[in-house]
Order: structure tokens, then C-alpha cells, then sequence
């Protein structure tokens, strides 16, 4: 196949919904493991990449930038599947640009001969779910790894040549208190990654741990702004910049791909759930392995929804997701992006949050104050 | 004359008022057996009256003789005491129907002890016999127990088949007396009723009781002396009939170009302007508004509409008085007079339902006399237009004569109910052996809020209130105002008996920590009587609002949670910098003044 000539850079985000169970706060589209499942799944994958590529031709004038395998648990993926799969991947797009090649991984999974060949597939970057550091909480949650694994197989990234790690963190856990959440920090900072996602606790409906609620003892307000700001403190001494409202990075080591949600930038998402920002159109696919394969053998995109974004919307949509980047926005690439200016776009909804010091103006930016850290969703309400 | 019988039905709603009112009409030849009679209700929508029917003549046969029945509708809430009791002056006698599957209810007492007040001769029927579970005997003990009636004064019948309906005409050509009165004597007719025409302007409902009237005649309201010339008289078919005059004991209705309501108040005797009759029908009660409250549009910018309902409301219900107000937090509004506190609701409810109007009404009170220190007497019906304490020498509120009928059974729990409301109690009689009446002095304050809704739990539905007003007297009232972070809230203030006062802004307060959302800082609330903090209350703020995830998948999804939570905010009034949920509003108006805080 010819290889498209290309103008621009796009993330491509491939989702692999297989896990070995499904954690009990999960609210993520993931299925237990199954191979027969799973290589179904991706020749299906491929089904969609072809028809999409037949239907957007477009998309040959943008090259790779960022890829990003999420999940589920990709660490589980079957090597012979991955690699056919990569490969199938740089017949269709252009790698030559290709900065930052994610996958996600479990501890229980990461493995020598398995990251080995990731590396040669060209992953630069391994996010790790570690979650937590104590084991009570690990087991509480559904995860199938314990504390000392995630040490172990962070050290073994490190010697197979990954330079640039994160480490997925949650606080606010059930039966969790400050104490045993100080510890997770510090531990996680020990291992000194280029960068940690620290996420508090969503209680999702419909999730196992919402159907629990009750038997679980949870933070209250004073708590999570303690270890919030904890987590917030102990990482920026440490070196990392607080950049968006949950992730912390070293310089030079900000998720290129998640920015490209954060600054809506074009992206494609292919597999169950994944969504796509492309054309000033956003589409999410179906949630389930069934409709997915049953959309496919019609010929048919699995999209469960799609929609076009006219001025305001865009406009709307850019602020909802910019404003969650502590460096916030600015006006002069607003100008730039839109031609008109935010402060007459949305002058009564900058006033107001201004008024309610949520947000403050330097130069510029507009960016959120302290308090508007804590209260990012009335800002973000205010846009939409 | 004496082929003239005016009666009313007093019935519970649903034990068959209209359906013999339809056998009525066929008797009377208005309607074909048969043919639906459009709904009374669905006539008066058309003219925007809703609180009763209009009444109807009909010429009805009788063992070879002609009559002419007067059926005269009474508002069917007995809580209209002094309408209904207007209405049942005008009539001689009145059906009193009881359904047979229903057994005598509480309301049906109520009207017919009202009935026997005003000397009515009441046949007693009992309805619904032909129907399968109709329990006739029970329903005749019932009537002869609890109203002393005897057995063979009551009629069995079907409204629906038309069983004995036609004894029951019988009886009441037998029973109910004819008009008494004279055609010579000078015109004398009770205004029973009123309504507004556009081009006719004010029509009035009378039932003359002496005299005649005409087109052409010079007439005069005796209770302001207005006087008008008559453009036409009539009776009411299904739609108002001219004819040349009504005379002594007719029932109908005349126009005379009168184009302020306000001159026409029900009660109120008309006569000839050059042969004034010698005194006026007793009984008659000015109407002055007595309950006053706010009423703001709830979105800022429907003002106007507001002002356009209330004013066509006005039209037919001239005894709501209405003033510009405005208030910082609500906006532009009225201050309107009521006559009583379900005279008030009845208005909101109409200006909700008919009007169509979003509306926020505050808390009710009544009009204070303030005596101030440099001589000047002020009227004060406004909290919001309350002197400075500092001025005022003393403040009289306004006391009523007030009566309670109720079986003997409930004298203590009225008694008790009494305790609580400032009252002082009267006397007690006994017109009957089945009922007793209360009699007592109470300030007009104590019952306008929930009185009638205590009242009718404490007598299990059964206790019926009256009121005159009397006078003014000296109280401790003060004015409370509650205050939202330090900014007094002026749509809350109120005015209390300073005894009560605590109790009314504890449980507002309380009230309000229950129904204001947690705001993202502190909210104090507190209750203060000048610089004197009476009650306070906090709102703990809630600390984050944080959404920790949003990736490239999920941006159309939690945009919609997001905008869900945002929809939510739209319903919210803002005071000051809080937002307060329209029913939440809604609740802390609606504080009742007994409502203690344990």
C-alpha cells in the first residue's frame, strides 16, 4: 500500500478492552481476556481502520505524532497480535514522525520478553497502573498486583531502557485514610518516574464499588483537598510540574498524547469506546465488544455518536477541555484558533468567574486560581 | 310571587350536584333528555370566572301549574363563609343531596349549618340509589344523627336515571316558601354576585328582594352611595336574557355602565337613587383587603405579564388590590391586598393556572397601624416599608370577632388550638344540640397563615371559621429580618408578635438550612430583629467540585454531566452571590407561623 504524504500531525489511540477482571471502580469499556476474543478483536480493529481510511481519505495528509495504547490492561495484549497489528498500522500511517508511542500496563503483566519486543516496535513510554502502594487497598479494589510488583517491574522497565514512565496513582480510596495515602505518595515518588497521574477516586454509577458504597468508608471533602494538595506539594518538590488538573510531569515529559485532548487537536481513537476529534466533528464508538463487531459486518463505522461542532460549540468545547491545563488559556492562540476575541466570546462568563476569583488574568492567559483548581468544575460549567 | 321558589343545592363534590342540575335544566325544558349539557365549569372558563357557576332561571310544570325555580350555585368551598352565606340570602331554601355510596361529609355539614344560619328550609336527599353498593339506610341514619333530620323529610332519588326527581320538584314547590316581599315598596335587591364584561362593563347578580327594576332607572349602592343608570335588566338561561324588569322575589342580573369593579361588592343592597328603601339587607361586610403579600414574577423580565394577568384578574375578582412594589431581591412586583388568605391562594392558583404565570409570592401578613413619635398615624401593610423602630411610638394590630362552628365533640381541641393563636376566648353557644359555637377575639395575624388548615385537622374537617374585623389594639409586633451572609434579604422580612417572633425565625432558618444548596463558601444565615441577632444558622460550604479525568473518549460524555448539573443552576434564584432553588424558595415562604423547632 502507498504510503500517504503528510501535511500535519494527529494522535491515533487504539483501545484494548481485555482484562483479567475488571476492577471494582471500573467504569472503562474492558472484558475479561479471552484469545479467541482477543483475535477477533483485532481483525476487526483492522476492519475499522480500512473502512475508516476509505471513508475519511482526507486523513493521508496527517501524520503520526502520538500513539497511545489504552485500556483495559494492553500488557496482557498476545505479543504475535500486537506486532501483526503495529505493522498493519505503518502500512496505513506515517511513523516518521511518530514522537510518543504509549502503552499501558499493569504490573502483574509487565514482562522482559514482552517489553523487549514493545521497545523494538518503537514504545517510548509505559504508563503503569499502580494505583496504590498498600496491598489492603490493592486487593479491595480488584487489582490482581500487590505494592512490590509495581517496584519490581518499574525497575525492570528501567533497565530494559524506558526512559520516560508514569505511574497511574488514585487517592481518596475507600478505607483509606490520609496516613496510608502520604505512604502511596512517597512510594511512588521513590521511584522517581518522568511522570505520575494522580486521580482521586470517581465513584461511578453502576460500578460494583457504587453498588458497595455503603460498606466502605470514603474521604470527606477536608480529607481529599488534604491529600490532594499532599500529592500536589510532595510531587512539585520533587521536581514535576503540576500541568493539568490530575498530572504531574517532569520538564519535558508532559503527555504529548493526552495534551492533544487537553488543546483539541485532531485525534483518532479506534476499538470499543474510543473517541475521535477530527474535522471539528467528535465521535465516540459503541461500549460493547457485540455491537462493535455487529457494526463492523455491516459495513458500517461502530460510532454510538457523532457530532458536528458549529463556531460556538468549538469554541465551547475548546474552553471546557483547555481549562483543565494549569498553564490555562490564552488569548492570543484563541485568537489565533478562532479569529475573534474570548474576552467578547464569553465576556459575561469571564467576569462572573473572575468576580468569584476562580479564575485570574496575567498578561494574556486566563488561568485558574487555587480555589479554582478545587472548584475546576464551575469553571468548566461556565463554557458549556 | 308566590310561583317562585329560589333555592340552591348544597352538595360534596362528586355526590351529584351537576348531574341533578342537568335534570333540572330538562324539567325546565332548557336541554333535551339526553344531550350532554356543556359543563358549567367549561362556560365559566370562557368568562374567567371559576369559583362558582352562574345561577339559572327555568319554568317548570308542576301538577298543571307554572313555577319559576331560581337555581342559585354557592361557591363550593365553605371556607368563602360570607359568599356562600350571600349566596344562601338570596335563596328560601336549599336541596341538601348526599350520596349514598359516600355518606354525609364534613364540608356538607358545614354548608348546612351556613343553610339553617340564614333561616333556609332544607330538604334533605339522598342520591345515587340506584346505584349497586349504595348504602340508603346507613346514609338516612347518618342524615337524621348527625343533622337532625326526620325520616319521612327525605327524598330517595337517582339524579342519574331521574328517579323521583320529579317528587323531589314537588317538594320543593311544597316545602320552600315563596319570596316574601313587595313590588310596591322601594327597590331593595341583594348583590349576590358579579362579573365583568367588556362591553357591558360590570354585571351585576341580585336577588330582589322588594321593588322593582328597569331599564332606565337610577340606581344606588348603598354601601358607597354610587349611583348608575340601568342599561339593561335580565335573567340567566345559559346565557344572560334581557327582559323588561325584575320585581320582587325574581332572580337576575343588570348592567349600568359601571366600569370600576370596586363599586359593586357582593353583600351590598342596590336601590332606587329617588326612592331610597329605608335600611340596606343586614349583613353586609365592606370589602377591605386584609392579607397582603408580594407577588414578583419569578423570571425578572415578566413583569409586564404579570401586571396584564393581575389586572384581568382583577376584573372579576375586584376585591384583590394590587400596588407596584419592588424588592432587591426579587425585582418588580405587586403588593396586592386579599380579602383572606384563601381568597390569596385562590388568586395564585388562578394566576399560575389561568394566567399561566411563574410566580413567587412572600409571606403573607396583615396591615399594622403605626402610631410614630412625631404625631402621624401610618398604615404599614409591607415589612419592607417598616419605620425605623426608633420612630415609632407603638404599632396596633388588627383583631377580628371570629367564630368556629363545630360539633360539641371538638371543643377541646379547638380550645387548645386557640391557646396557641393569641385568642381570647368569648363565649360558647349552642344553636343545636349537634353544634356549638365559639366564639372568640383574635388578632387577624394568628390566622391568616394556617389557621383554617389547622383548624380543619384539629375537627377532622368539621369546624367552619368566621371572621369580622373589629378594630386595632396595641402589640408587641416587630419586624424580623433575615439576613444571607450579613445582607438582609428584603422578600423575607416579616412582621411578628414578638413572642413568636424567635419561633417563626428559628424554624425559617431552619427551614432554609435545609433547602439552600451548599454553596462554594460559608452561608450564614441569621434572623434579626434591628441590630439584634435573634436565630442564626450556618450552611457548611462544600469544599471541591472537581472532575479528576477527562480524555479524548469521554469529552462528549462528562460535557453532558456537566451540563446536566448546569441545567439544574438555571432554576436557581440568586440572592446576593447564593443560589437558591426555586422550590426551595417556594418552602421557605411558606413557613407556618405554628411551626415550633423542638
Amino acid at each position: 500500500m502507498k504510503k500517504p504524504t503528510n501535511f500535519e500531525s494527529i494522535g491515533l489511540y487504539i483501545h484494548y478492552p481485555f482484562c483479567v477482571r475488571k476492577c471494582i471502580y471500573c467504569d472503562f469499556a474492558s472484558f475479561t481476556l479471552d484469545r479467541v476474543a482477543e483475535s477477533k478483536y483485532f481483525s476487526y480493529l483492522k476492519k475499522e481502520v480500512d473502512l475508516f481510511l476509505d471513508k475519511f481519505p482526507d486523513i493521508v495528509k496527517f501524520s503520526l505524532e502520538t500513539l497511545y495504547i489504552g485500556g483495559g490492561t494492553p500488557s496482557l495484549v498476545s505479543v504475535d497480535e500486537f506486532v501483526d497489528f503495529i505493522h498493519f498500522l505503518k502500512d496505513r500511517f506515517d511513523f516518521s514522525k511518530l514522537k510518543e508511542f504509549t502503552i499501558e500496563g499493569n504490573p502483574e503483566s509487565i514482562s522482559k520478553d514482552k517489553f523487549l519486543v514493545f521497545k523494538e516496535l518503537g514504545v517510548n513510554r509505559v504508563s503503569i497502573g499502580a494505583q496504590s502502594f498498600n496491598d489492603v487497598t490493592l486487593k479491595l479494589l480488584g487489582r490482581v498486583h500487590e505494592a512490590k510488583t509495581i517496584e519490581e517491574k518499574f525497575h525492570l522497565l528501567r533497565v530494559l531502557g524506558f526512559s520516560n514512565i508514569n505511574i497511574d496513582l488514585m487517592f481518596a480510596l475507600p478505607n483509606e485514610d490520609f496516613e496510608m495515602q502520604t505512604y502511596s505518595i512517597k512510594k511512588a515518588i521513590a521511584l522517581n518516574p518522568e511522570h505520575i497521574s494522580f486521580y482521586s477516586l470517581m465513584l461511578e454509577r453502576g460500578t460494583p464499588l457504587y453498588r458497595a458504597r455503603h460498606y466502605y468508608n470514603f474521604v470527606d471533602d477536608s480529607v481529599w483537598l488534604k491529600e490532594y494538595f499532599l500529592g500536589k506539594k510532595i510531587f512539585t518538590q520533587n521536581g514535576f510540574v503540576h500541568y493539568e488538573i490530575s498530572n504531574f510531569a517532569k520538564p519535558g515529559f508532559f503527555s504529548l498524547h493526552n495534551l492533544k485532548y487537553w488543546e483539541s487537536f485532531p485525534y483518532i481513537g479506534f476499538g470499543v469506546s474510543a473517541g475521535s476529534f477530527l474535522n471539528n466533528r467528535r465521535s465516540v464508538n459503541v461500549m460493547n465488544l457485540k455491537s462493535y463487531f455487529a457494526k463492523l459486518d455491516k459495513g458500517e463505522l461502530p460510532i454510538s455518536f457523532t457530532k458536528r461542532l458549529n463556531g460556538k460549540a468549538l469554541k465551547s468545547d475548546y474552553l471546557f477541555m483547555k481549562f483543565r491545563l494549569l498553564e490555562g488559556v490564552s488569548l492570543t492562540d484563541y485568537y489565533k484558533k478562532f479569529g475573534s476575541f474570548l474576552e467578547s466570546d464569553f465576556a459575561v462568563e469571564l467576569e462572573k468567574l473572575k468576580k468569584s476569583k476562580l479564575i485570574k488574568q496575567t498578561k494574556n492567559k486566563l488561568t485558574l486560581t487555587a480555589l479554582g483548581l478545587r472548584f475546576v468544575n464551575v469553571v468548566l460549567k461556565e463554557f458549556i | 310571587m308566590d310561583k317562585i321558589r329560589n333555592f340552591s343545592i348544597i352538595a360534596h363534590i362528586d355526590h351529584g350536584k351537576s348531574t341533578l342540575s342537568d335534570r333540572f335544566l330538562e324539567h325546565g325544558g332548557l336541554v333535551v333528555k339526553g344531550e350532554q349539557v356543556l359543563d358549567s365549569m367549561e362556560l365559566e372558563k370562557d368568562r374567567g370566572i371559576t369559583i362558582r357557576a352562574h345561577p339559572i332561571t327555568l319554568n317548570i310544570k308542576v301538577n298543571g301549574i307554572d313555577y319559576v325555580f331560581n337555581l342559585i350555585d354557592t361557591p363550593g368551598h365553605v371556607d368563602f363563609f360570607y359568599e356562600v352565606s350571600r349566596s344562601l340570602k338570596a335563596c328560601e331554601g336549599a336541596v341538601l343531596l348526599v350520596d349514598a355510596t359516600q355518606g354525609v361529609e364534613a364540608q356538607t355539614i358545614a354548608n348546612t349549618y351556613l343553610a339553617l344560619e340564614n333561616d333556609l328550609v332544607i330538604i334533605p336527599v339522598v342520591n345515587k340509589i340506584d346505584v349497586k353498593d349504595a348504602d340508603i339506610e346507613g346514609t338516612i341514619n347518618e342524615i337524621k344523627n348527625i343533622l337532625g333530620f326526620k325520616d319521612e323529610d327525605i327524598l330517595k332519588i337517582s339524579a342519574k336515571t331521574g328517579e323521583n326527581v320529579d317528587k323531589l320538584i314537588e317538594a320543593i314547590v311544597d316545602r320552600i316558601p315563596p319570596p316574601s316581599g313587595s313590588e310596591d315598596a322601594p327597590l331593595k335587591a341583594l348583590v349576590f354576585d358579579s362579573h365583568f364584561d367588556t362591553y357591558k362593563g360590570v354585571i351585576v347578580y341580585v336577588r330582589v328582594k322588594d321593588g322593582t327594576i328597569k331599564k332606565g332607572d337610577r340606581i344606588k349602592f348603598m354601601s358607597n352611595e354610587k349611583e348608575f343608570e340601568v342599561e339593561e335588566v335580565g335573567i340567566f338561561r345559559f346565557k344572560m336574557e334581557p327582559i323588561e324588569e325584575l320585581t320582587a322575589g325574581m332572580v337576575g342580573y343588570f348592567a349600568a355602565l359601571i366600569r370600576d369593579p370596586l363599586d359593586v361588592q357582593i353583600g351590598d343592597t342596590v336601590t332606587n337613587a329617588f326612592r331610597v328603601a329605608d335600611a340596606p339587607i343586614s349583613g353586609f361586610r365592606k370589602n377591605v383587603p386584609m392579607v397582603f403579600a408580594g407577588i414578583f414574577p419569578l423570571n425578572t423580565n415578566e413583569f409586564e405579564d404579570l401586571k396584564k394577568s393581575l389586572e384581568k384578574l382583577r376584573l372579576n375578582d375586584p376585591a384583590i388590590t394590587i400596588e407596584p412594589d419592588t424588592s432587591e431581591a426579587l425585582g418588580f412586583g405587586f403588593r396586592c391586598g386579599f380579602s383572606g388568605l384563601l381568597h390569596m391562594e385562590i388568586a395564585i392558583e388562578r394566576l399560575k393556572i389561568e394566567f399561566g404565570q411563574d410566580i413567587i409570592a412572600t409571606v403573607p401578613n396583615v396591615e399594622y397601624e403605626v402610631v410614630l413619635r412625631d404625631g402621624r398615624t401610618v398604615p404599614i401593610d409591607n415589612p419592607a416599608k417598616f419605620e425605623d423602630p426608633s420612630k415609632i411610638l407603638e404599632i396596633r394590630e388588627p383583631i377580628v370577632d371570629a367564630s368556629i362552628m363545630v360539633p360539641p365533640d371538638f371543643i377541646g381541641n379547638v380550645m387548645e388550638l386557640l391557646n396557641t393563636r393569641r385568642a381570647t376566648y368569648k363565649d360558647m353557644l349552642y344553636p343545636e344540640e349537634k353544634r356549638v359555637v365559639i366564639r372568640f377575639e383574635v388578632p387577624l395575624q394568628e390566622i391568616i397563615t394556617d389557621f383554617f388548615d389547622a383548624l380543619k385537622s384539629v375537627t377532622r374537617g368539621y369546624g367552619t371559621l368566621d371572621y369580622e374585623f373589629i378594630g386595632f389594639k396595641k402589640a408587641d409586633i416587630v419586624k424580623v429580618d433575615i439576613l444571607i451572609n450579613k445582607k438582609p434579604v428584603d422578600a423575607l422580612s416579616f412582621m411578628a408578635h414578638e413572642d413568636k417572633a424567635y419561633y417563626v425565625a428559628r424554624s425559617m432558618l431552619e427551614k432554609m438550612r435545609k433547602v439552600i444548596p451548599r454553596q462554594m463558601f460559608e452561608v450564614n444565615l441569621q434572623a434579626a430583629i434591628g441590630s439584634k441577632i435573634i436565630a442564626k444558622e450556618r450552611i457548611v460550604p462544600y469544599r471541591k467540585d472537581v472532575l479528576a479525568k477527562c480524555y479524548g473518549g469521554d469529552v462528549t460524555r462528562k460535557k453532558k454531566l456537566l451540563e446536566k448539573q448546569k441545567e439544574g443552576k438555571k432554576k436557581m434564584k440568586m440572592i446576593g452571590n447564593v443560589e437558591i432553588p426555586q422550590e426551595a424558595f417556594f418552602s421557605i415562604l411558606s413557613v407556618k407561623s405554628s411551626e415550633k423547632t423542638d
